[in-house]
């Protein structure tokens, strides 16, 4: 009896666990992490304020996005121990390891002059197999090298440094892959070095409260003329900075964590407004929200195709990914404002930028179409496009800072608020349409889920969405138009990423106009839906990879490869989709159906009810069958 | 709008615009007024068909591939040549290169395509007359038929665009005053015989007149001029005793350029093509020698002068972007560039100019920079870029100069079309949640 009693429990709540569930792990996620006692406190060396391509940051951010760059990682991990350490010690380690001809910061920093810690990190990135050889390393899981691992023989510094000069005056279509994998770990060594030398970042403040800020190698130079003519101030930053990283170098933990409190302390007062940002900044770069909810996603993606298999506990499990799918939409959102707020933007300023909106919009999308169908598809589509489009970004981030300053034309709230959310909320509705599309073809092939109603209603969605995204790309693309009128004095250059958006808007009027004329029916618009993801994508990527056009913010090497094979694979299932339908479970003649276990008869009661309630799902019967939830 | 006759003056007259689609377009939607029944029959169901959803859907198909090809050819070619090549043009050749989205290394072969203006005129008819024998003119039609209006309207307007806009440059030294606007899109070959210090007679041969082994004769010109070879593109190259030196005579036997491909259209930096033409003057048999005529010469990039003697006469003669001359100049007193703090990356560039008009008796100090352009007598000036002259060491602002009448085309296009998407969807959204509330 009690065993009932709890599942019934459990059946009529498991929404509102799932919500608590998801809400614990975020609340989880977002404590605060402290340094433990009598270690050095490399939390609040992260909050450093440092001036970097130009704008104010946390060393965090430092710390974090050249790591990123070099080694893909957020954190040091090391191989040998198992072990693995902040950004922040990284780079404290990096600042700390002068190079053995850098006599001034060798006077500076003895300790670390002497024993080099950081060159013994296995954080340099080498994925090229060919490097690996021509370097003399051995090939290693992980592809990760330490400084004194490349420089070997102390031949291959001095290799790489003449490869790259004759590389650099190669165009970028001469140039090999190898090529372009030694600049790759040419530039990753100069970043290093860099940070080393103390060229970058800017640390010390300007003395008249302006932009100039210079990098702490220059304000210690100062510094010391100043102690020389007697007017030095012991509370100047360059000199309170020298301090820290020398008791960093000799292993003082008591005075380090002393010194950088006292003056987050007195900065806290000093420069309120940019330790305001400066701290949020730290808070979101520790919860890294865009990485959970990535998670989160595969789980709720997960809980929606169960809806389906699991035909007793059906509207359960639906309601409850529903309902931590919105949790999980309200972390992403919220995690996007507090970029905008840093920024200073609208959401979308460059292509990483656009993959986390991209990710937002179809997860917003899929939430109101569950909210109105009720069916489990929009669960499983909005958590899949929010999962790949997080991927994305990801991949975008090793980039570097993902929150660039942006060129002169771009430098516009108004536009950017307007023509690029707009155009990207229009690729938001094509990548849910697309996703439908192969939620349709895959539902109709492999199960039984789209007899009755069930294809009808699949293709209404899809439908509503190919709508909306018409509206959306045409007035994104027209106003992306008036844009430039307003800024070049021309409406229509037929520059290639103008071109790309033109070709979403025709391809969607296409399809509509298909249906309208009765020229394709479910399947036709499941297919073309699928063939939009490929127009879309060149639009979004395809168009940048070309080169440098005036719309260009971001290329990648080799990118375009990797897009061509995605593509094939999104063409493949638009194939598969045109397929006899003899042979799609949910179309053949029910007398030779066979259920999901392949054996012949009628189909398993699973799939049945699943069926029905795809088909029953179209509209909620009255008020009360709405979800509970959201 | 290309040249294509000789003139005198700055503003060669331009010959009359090509066929608009427009015109048979309308002649198809209207059929003619006939008295036969089975005629009128007849022209009724040809109207049928052509207003066929069927020839709606080829066309977007059509479009697509064009748009695409059109995008892949800018890697190899200028964008200006793609847009007249295959969207300004009834018919275009796509080299199977660009077929095969350029990976193919065969750039000769082709195949033929309709270019952008059978296609849209097609588009047009196709439109025109789905809405004679379709849409009746009804309320729960009106989105769908503001739509296609608002479509209709920026065809309209981009045709203005081909037709009557005029985009040019002024690039201006700090301090220093222009009046005239450079079209970077068009060479001209300008032969100037000084009269005074104040008047100069020039004669101008368009540069689309130059083509390879094209013979010139002209009342007008003090010469006859064969072309030996005409370079859209060039590069300036250091003379090298391998290379075979065609110039006979002037600055071609010190100087020597090597043809360049187009700037693509794709080019990070967006830079401009750089003309030059080796010619063979004569005069009534007379050989005058081959010549080396360069834009690199001109006074937008070395300003070096060659003049030619012809009885006691003396010609400048120089190969230059087209240029137009204003009845106002402006004058660059200050620019300006910010850069975000630590980097050199441009925050913001300004210029400072004044603008003076004698006549209308205007002189007045405006900014010009990003997003903010400045409009005087029909036409927009926006700030488009900056350089530093090498051989004078001042600060060059380019400003983009634009003229173009059907400008609001466009956002009376977006007002509508907005619009009639709003009334229709609107309107489908509105009876998809009727009937859910009904069942």
């Amino acid at each position: 009896m009690s065993n009932q009693k709890i599942i019934d429990v459990l059946y009529r709540y498991l929404p509102w666990f799932a919500v608590g569930l998801t809400v614990l792990y975020f609340g989880y996620r977002m404590m605060p992490q402290r340094a433990a006692r009598g270690e050095f406190n490399f939390h609040d060396f992260g909050r450093f304020p440092v001036l970097e391509k130009g704008r104010y940051k946390p060393m965090d951010t430092v710390a974090r996005t050249n790591l990123m760059i070099i080694a893909h990682r957020q954190a040091y991990y090391d191989p040998d121990r198992g072990t693995y350490h902040s950004a922040n010690k990284w780079l404290l380690d990096v600042m700390t390891s002068p190079a053995s001809q850098d006599s001034f910061m060798k006077s500076m920093f003895p300790t670390g002059a002497a024993n080099h810690p950081a060159w013994d990190y296995k954080v340099f990135r080498i994925e090229n197999e060919e490097l690996v050889r021509t370097l003399n390393l051995k090939w290693r899981d992980g592809l990760r090298y330490s400084i004194n691992e490349i420089n070997g023989n102390n031949e291959n510094i001095g290799f790489l440094e003449a490869e790259s000069k004759r590389i650099g005056r190669l165009e970028g279509k001469d140039r090999s892959l190898v090529d372009s994998k030694v600049m790759e770990l040419a530039g990753h060594l100069h970043i290093a070095m860099e940070l080393s030398s103390h060229f970058a970042p800017l640390v010390v403040p300007d003395e008249n409260g302006g932009d100039t800020w210079k990098p702490f190698r220059i304000g210690i130079a100062e510094h010391i003329q100043k102690i020389k003519t007697g007017e030095a101030d012991e509370t100047e930053t360059a000199r309170v900075y020298l301090e820290l990283l020398r008791k960093y170098d000799a292993g003082e933990k008591a005075e380090f964590n002393d010194i950088l409190a006292k003056h987050l302390t007195a900065l806290e007062k000093q420069k309120p407004s940019i330790m305001r940002a400066i701290n949020l900044e730290v808070f979101f770069n520790e919860f890294a929200p865009f990485y959970h909810c990535l998670g989160l996603y595969v789980f709720i993606a997960i809980g929606g195709c169960l809806s389906w298999l699991i035909a007793s506990w059906s509207k359960p499990i639906r309601e409850a990914a529903f309902a931590s799918m919105g949790v999980v939409f309200l972390v992403h959102t919220a995690a996007i404002l507090i970029r905008m707020y840093l920024q200073g933007r609208a959401p979308v300023t460059n292509l990483y930028s656009s993959a986390i909106f991209i990710g937002w919009g179809c997860v917003a999308a899929c939430l109101a179409i569950e909210w109105i169908y009720q069916n489990g598809i929009a669960v499983v589509v909005g958590s899949v496009t929010g999962f790949c489009t997080l991927i994305i970004a990801h991949i975008l981030s090793l980039d570097g800072d993902t929150m660039e300053m942006l060129v002169a034309v771009l430098d516009t709230n108004f536009w950017l608020a307007t023509h690029v959310t707009c155009i990207t909320l229009g690729y938001t509705t094509t990548f849910v349409a697309g996703f439908m599309g192969i939620a349709y073809i895959l539902l109709g092939i492999f199960t039984n889920m789209l007899r009755k109603e069930g294809s009808a209603t699949l293709t209404r969605m899809t439908y509503g969405v190919l709508c909306t995204g018409m509206f959306l790309s045409f007035v994104g693309t027209v106003l992306g138009g008036l844009w430039a009128d307003y800024s070049w004095g021309r409406f229509w250059g037929w520059d290639p990423k103008e071109n790309g958006a033109l070709l979403i808007v025709i391809w969607i009027a296409m399809i509509l106009h298909s249906r309208w004329g009765g020229l394709v029916k479910h399947r036709g618009i499941a297919v073309l839906s699928v063939l939009g993801i490929i127009v879309t994508s060149w639009s979004w990527f395809g168009t940048n990879f070309l080169g440098y056009g005036l719309h260009s913010y971001g290329r990648r090497d080799g990118a375009m490869a990797t897009l061509v094979m995605i593509d094939l694979g999104f063409a493949a299932i638009a194939g598969l989709g045109c397929m006899p339908l003899k042979y799609w479970q949910s179309f053949r003649p029910l007398s030779t159906m066979t259920g999901p276990s392949g054996g012949p008869g009628p189909s398993t009661p699973a799939t049945l009810a699943a069926a029905t309630s795809i088909a029953a799902g179209t509209p909620p019967q009255s008020k009360k069958a709405k979800p509970k939830l959201a | 709008m290309d040249q294509t006759a000789i003139s005198e003056g700055e503003s060669p007259v331009k010959p009359p615009g090509d066929a608009v689609p427009v015109s048979f377009a309308a002649a198809a939607a209207q059929p003619g007024p006939t008295p036969q029944p089975e005629l009128q029959e007849f022209a009724l169901s040809i109207l049928h068909r052509l207003a066929s959803l069927r020839i709606t859907v080829v066309l977007f198909v059509l479009s697509l591939l064009l748009v695409f090809w059109g995008t892949l050819a800018q890697q190899d070619a200028g964008v200006w040549t793609v847009v007249n090549k295959y969207f300004r043009n009834f018919f275009v050749w796509v080299p199977w290169r660009v077929v095969f989205f350029n990976n193919l290394e065969d750039a000769s072969s082709c195949i033929p395509f309709p270019g952008g203006l059978t296609i849209g005129g097609a588009m047009l008819i196709n439109l025109l007359a789905a809405h004679a024998v379709r849409f009746k003119l009804a309320w729960n039609r009106a989105g769908i038929i503001l739509i296609h209006a608002g479509i209709i309207i920026m065809m309209f307007g981009e045709v203005v665009t081909y037709l009557y806009a005029d985009e040019g440059q002024m690039m201006i030294p700090v301090g220093h005053g222009v009046n005239h606007v450079v079209h970077v899109r068009q060479s001209e070959l300008a032969i100037i015989q000084v009269i005074d210090e104040k008047k100069d007679a020039v004669v101008v041969v368009p540069g689309s007149m130059l083509q390879d082994g094209a013979k010139i004769q002209d009342s007008r010109l003090p010469f006859e001029i064969e072309v030996i070879e005409y370079m859209a593109n060039s590069k300036w190259i250091e003379m090298d005793g391998k290379l075979k030196n065609r110039a006979t005579r002037g600055m071609g036997l010190r100087e020597i350029v090597k043809a360049a491909p187009e700037v693509s259209g794709v080019d990070p930096n967006q830079e401009v093509d750089i003309p030059s033409a080796y010619l063979r003057l004569s005069r009534g048999g007379q050989q005058l020698g081959i010549w080396l005529f360069s834009a690199w010469f001109s006074d937008s990039y070395a300003n070096l002068v060659q003049e030619i003697k012809l009885d006691d006469k003396v010609f400048r003669v120089v190969l230059r972007y087209k240029q137009t001359n204003r009845d106002f100049h402006i004058e660059l007193t200050n620019f300006k560039q910010e850069n975000y703090p630590g980097t050199d990356k441009p925050k913001d560039y300004r210029s400072f100019v004044r603008l003076v008009d004698e006549k209308a008796g205007v002189d007045r100090d405006v900014q010009i920079y990003m997003n903010a352009p400045m409009t005087y007598k029909g036409e927009t000036f926006y700030q488009q870029s900056v350089k530093t002259d090498p051989r004078t060491n001042l600060t060059v602002s380019t400003l983009q100069v634009v003229r173009n009448p059907g400008w609001v085309l466009p956002y009376l296009s977006c007002a509508v079309v907005g619009l009639g998407m709003l009334v229709h969807f609107g309107n489908t959204l509105y009876k998809f949640l009727d009937r859910r509330v009904v069942r």
